[in-house]
């Protein structure tokens, strides 16, 4: 047999999760995730509040312990990976010392590495070149997040964790810290990253997953999510049309009308289209294809809270 | 190891230009030292023949010893650890010993010139002690420090954060009320302090400048102040690990 994943070899997962559980009290955050992320990939990891991302994520940087099950990083438990260097991470809640500057923190935290990058090349991957004397008290806070940021990359780990980097940053500074964190991935480090933008995912991640109510819903993918939500989007212009007249189509699951513009979510887009134009209906600015992954993203999470509501129905039998 | 010593010289940094500390460490027990002794110029303390000056130079210089370890450990370590920095540090490869290790080094250096400090203007009041005497009195209050770090640190850690501000100033100016770096304490007062750290920091400093035998048990005392508050340390760190 193999060991070959135990001494974390290349071939073994950048991190494996095995039925792992964690409860506080009564309240049940994780329940038995098994999950594998393979190395150099930028995975995003979704799921709506509470459904126990920040719990794993805190698991496999070893701020938490498992209630059951392992987690496992390049084959190591989670704090042995963080201090042989392998990962680095920012938090929403990791707070800087506000009375020092960023160029004083990062020559910190690249001490507190193994085999750190140089401060200067730490302040211009993180795009904070022009922030380095500035206390970091001072700052904004998508200024923040930039230096949390370099506090993450600063000591050039494989695994780089991001929870919700994005957060109170604006437009501008979305796609810059978007370009930072591809350029990492495309060192072939292993980024994953929890958030709630997902223009974001669709932009950056090779690799999806969503969980919810601390279960695995779906792992894939952008384009497998997408699909996995199993409706089509069939949109066009037709003036005159009626609500009524196209609820009357088949495999019809939800319908848009805004003027003459019609949005139509379907479970068969060639029967809905074909029956449509059976209908003697010529349609314009025609456009069909997968939802965006924020519907699909929607259908699933729904789809499994009313799984959850039969479930509930059978338990009350 | 490196990683522990950035820390630390950060940390001694931090404190170094921090004007609330530098005050509550140097300026206010200075000018407190400065108000005392000149009032009570070429007196003795009753019933002794210790100099008043020389008494409150060893008081003041551990009283502003007890602000830079107490006070500043207790606060910063509570508010590192709402603001969470303290679990930022433990997403390195830092041990986890670091934080704390770095934390009572670098009080170990930011109290020296509390000590310093009232020393060098002690001889304009007419402080009258040879340089033996400076080292071995100074030398006990540094030591003695430690004891007040480590009370720093429980409190940092076990005190809920909106309590730590006033439980730290109850303790800070009980202590030294009590321990007799206001005034010379007898009595009942005598009696209380004489089971507090504040007490013995400054008797025993005071015992090394006027050549009287070291009391052991009080080194004794102070001994198991230090270790008992290590020891609550050490415990409290642990239960908030996860926190």
């Amino acid at each position: 047999m193999s060991n070959e994943r135990l001494v974390g070899g290349p071939g073994a997962p950048a991190i494996s999760f095995e039925r792992v559980s964690k409860n506080y009290g009564q309240v049940q955050a994780v329940r038995e995730l098994s999950l594998q992320l393979p190395q150099g990939r930028a995975i995003a990891f979704l799921g709506p509040n509470g459904a126990g991302k920040s719990t794993s994520i805190e698991m496999l940087l070893g701020l938490k312990h498992a209630s059951a099950g392992t987690v496992r990083v390049f084959g190591k438990t989670p704090r042995q990976a963080m201090t042989s260097g392998n990962v680095g991470a920012m938090l929403q809640s990791g707070g800087l010392p506000a009375d020092v500057t960023v160029r004083e923190l990062l020559t910190l935290m690249t001490k507190l590495h193994p085999k750190p990058l140089g401060v200067d090349e730490v302040l211009q991957r993180a795009n904070i070149a022009d922030l380095a004397e500035r206390k970091a008290g001072k700052l904004s806070g998508g200024q923040t997040q930039r230096v949390r940021f370099a506090v993450a990359i600063c000591g050039d780990s494989d695994l780089i964790v991001l929870d919700e980097p994005t957060t109170g940053m604006d437009v501008e500074n979305r796609q810059i810290f978007w370009n930072s964190m591809k350029s990492e991935a495309e060192r072939g480090k292993t980024v994953l990253f929890a958030t709630h933008y997902l223009e974001e995912v669709d932009q950056i991640a090779d690799q999806v997953v969503v969980i919810s109510k601390g279960r695995l819903l779906a792992n894939g993918s952008v384009a497998e999510i997408k699909a996995m939500a199993g409706f089509q989007r069939l949109a066009f212009r037709l003036p005159g049309v009626t609500r009524e007249q196209l609820l009357m189509l088949p495999n019809v699951v939800s319908l848009d009308i805004v003027h003459d513009r019609v949005q139509i979510q379907t479970s068969d887009s060639d029967e809905t289209f074909y029956a449509l134009l059976d209908q003697g209906h010529r349609p314009q600015d025609l456009e069909i294809g997968a939802l965006g992954l924020e519907q699909a993203f929607i259908a699933i999470t729904e789809a499994d809270n009313g799984q959850d509501d039969e479930r509930e129905l059978e338990d009350a039998r | 190891m490196t990683g522990v010593i950035a820390l630390g010289r950060l940390e001694i940094r931090r404190a170094l230009r921090n004007r609330r500390i530098m005050f509550f460490t140097i300026l206010y027990p200075v000018l407190l030292f400065l108000l005392s002794a000149s009032s009570t110029k070429g007196q003795y303390v009753t019933g002794t023949h210790i100099l008043y000056a020389n008494y409150f130079l060893v008081a003041y210089s551990s009283f502003g010893v007890i602000a830079a370890s107490l006070n500043n450990n207790a606060m910063r370590i509570s508010q590192e650890r709402k603001e969470g920095w303290i679990r930022q540090l433990r997403l390195t490869a830092a041990p986890s010993y670091g934080y704390v290790t770095s934390k009572v080094a670098a009080s170990l250096v930011v109290v020296i010139p509390a000590i310093a400090v009232t020393y060098l203007v002690g001889p304009s009041q007419g402080v009258d002690l040879n340089v033996s005497q400076f080292f071995f009195s100074g030398l006990v209050i540094w030591l003695g420090s430690l004891a007040f770090t480590a009370m720093g640190v429980a409190i940092g850690y076990g005190v809920p954060q909106d309590a730590v501000q006033p439980v730290t100033l109850i303790i800070y100016v009980a202590g030294s009320f009590l321990g007799g770096q206001f005034f010379a304490v007898s009595g009942t007062l005598a009696t209380i302090g004489k089971c507090l750290p504040t007490y013995w920091v400054r008797e025993i400093a005071l015992q090394v400048i006027t050549k009287t035998p070291v009391s052991w048990n009080g080194v004794a005392i102070l001994a198991a102040w230090v270790v008992g508050c290590a020891a609550l340390a050490a415990f409290m760190y642990q239960k908030r690990a996860e926190d």
